[in-house]
């Protein structure tokens, strides 16, 4: 469960320093999948890395009970230069796992074992992501905070990504943050709407959805939507 | 709690283990870097002293006497340099939920350890190459105290460093060049007890200073002059810098933004 109490926050600095969240209160509960739906640009992304804890609010308060993730398929602390066994190794380390059993798992659920001595930096974009996400998944958290999909590849990667989700979600609690209705609807129990970096709206998905789709920038999201899933699905054929 | 204690060593000594095989694995100048800038250092300041007086400023060799100051002051710089970056700003390690202690930690840690691995070798060869007696210390005990208090001390100003750049970024790259200027108030080129009072009085409020004499202590003996030493004031020094810069840091982590 994650308690967010009047959280405003800031980004960039100077002349360019812009709200994007204005004083958020909510209570994101601690088991099912939460969706937060808002179009690019609201805050969403932003959100997300405070619920993280990778950021703080400028004002307000966040608190954590459990273990609550990193952003699913979050890059950016694999070092280039090393190994992808060897920053699996490091993940493991700092998450409190085995390494070895953890590189195992990443391995046998991203199916790319053949890549595990590779430099990071080596390898090709669409398998980095498969690595991160297997990755995220792979470290039992009680909370998983998700920009973007929760599921993602094709083929064989899209199945093994959709059985850990299903089996995690019994669990644990997921937080996805999509500017995707086709997300929301496959995968969330429930649902709030983010626009210009406040909650409009908390309930059901379908209402969500609807909400949605009366706003100007919602629109062009709904639109744009068919053609991002026929490249999602294409992505790993 | 034990446990809670036990989990965030297994975090801090993993951090270790990464940039031992990032920073010093792959490309050997990480190492190179570890030693040539305090050797460099060392041949400006033996030159200068050379040029203050014939003689050695205590015992025998100079060198020596330069590098029981300058290297244990290493650590407190190299340490609060690496702190403050770590500190101040929002790397990727950061993104994985890695708190801002372990980073702090696990970077001071592996800087001081890198320097007692340039102390060892660089006193072993003025000892046994060169032959300086003198450069095996005669109280342990008290380098070793020195080497801490300048670890801890590195901490607490580096975590007040690094959220001063969290406002002003220039901060890191100035606070990189005065952490190394303290070098000429701490002395390391010359015995401050056998200075003017005028500057003995203002030199006793540097508190790297009195890490420095701590480290001689550690190597000439009780017989070191020590009137200007106050335990004390560094030790209270360090608690107090560790306080308001830990403080600070929660205060501003809303600064930390990408």
């Amino acid at each position: 469960m994650i308690e967010v109490d009047g959280v405003s926050k800031f980004v960039g600095t100077g002349s360019i320093r812009r709200l994007v969240l204005k004083d958020v209160t909510a209570t994101f509960p601690g088991t099912g999948v939460t969706g937060i739906l808002g179009p690019r640009g609201c805050g969403k992304s932003t959100l997300i890395r405070l619920l993280a804890g990778v950021e703080a609010p400028h004002i307000g308060s966040i608190r954590r009970r459990g273990q609550v993730s990193f952003p699913l398929g979050f890059g950016g602390g694999m070092d280039p230069r090393m190994t992808v066994a060897e920053n699996l190794g490091f993940i493991a380390r700092v998450n409190g796992l085995d390494p070895h059993d953890f590189v195992r798992a990443v391995a046998l659920m991203s199916g790319l074992e053949s890549d595990l001595r590779r430099p990071f930096v080596s390898v090709p974009g669409d398998r980095k992501n498969r690595i991160l996400y297997s990755m995220s998944y792979c470290i039992p958290f009680d909370t998983y905070l998700v920009d973007g999909s929760p599921v993602i590849g094709g083929g064989r990667f899209r199945a093994a990504c959709n059985s850990f989700f299903e089996e995690r979600r019994q669990t644990s609690a997921f937080i996805v943050a999509t500017s995707a209705p086709a997300i929301l609807r496959r995968h969330c129990d429930r649902a709030c709407v983010l626009h210009n970096g406040e909650i409009i709206f908390w309930g059901g998905v379908e209402d969500a959805i609807a909400l949605f789709a009366t706003l100007p920038e919602g629109m062009a999201a709904i639109e744009a939507e068919t053609e991002e899933e026929d490249e999602e699905e294409g992505l790993f054929l | 709690m034990s446990s809670a204690i036990q989990r965030q060593g297994d975090i801090v000594a993993a951090i270790m283990l990464r940039d031992i095989r990032t920073r010093f694995g792959k490309s050997r100048l990480g190492y190179f870097w570890a030693f040539a800038e305090p050797l460099a250092h060392m041949a400006w300041i033996s030159a200068v002293s050379y040029f203050l007086a014939r003689k050695a400023p205590y015992g025998f060799s100079r060198e020596v006497f330069v590098a029981s100051g300058l290297l244990p002051l290493f650590v407190f710089i190299r340490v609060s340099t690496k702190v403050t970056s770590a500190v101040s700003s929002l790397s990727g390690l950061r993104g994985l939920s890695i708190g801002t202690l372990d980073l702090a930690l696990a970077r001071a840690i592996l800087e001081t350890l890198t320097l007692i691995a340039v102390m060892v070798v660089v006193f072993c060869v003025l000892s046994i190459v060169m032959g300086y007696e003198e450069a095996w210390p005669q109280r342990l005990d008290m380098l070793i105290v020195s080497l801490i208090s300048f670890l801890f001390l590195g901490i607490g100003i580096g975590f007040i460093c690094g959220v001063i750049a969290r406002f002003f970024p220039m901060w890191k790259i100035i606070w990189s060049a005065l952490a190394r200027v303290t070098i000429l108030l701490s002395g390391v080129v010359r015995i401050i007890d056998y200075m003017p009072p005028a500057v003995r009085e203002i030199a006793y409020y540097v508190p790297m200073l009195h890490g420095v004499t701590l480290a001689r202590i550690g190597f000439y003996g009780d017989s070191y002059p020590q009137l200007i030493l106050d335990t004390n004031y560094l030790f209270g020094f360090i608690v107090v810098a560790l306080f308001i810069g830990l403080a600070a840091d929660r205060a501003f982590r809303h600064r930390l933004t990408r």
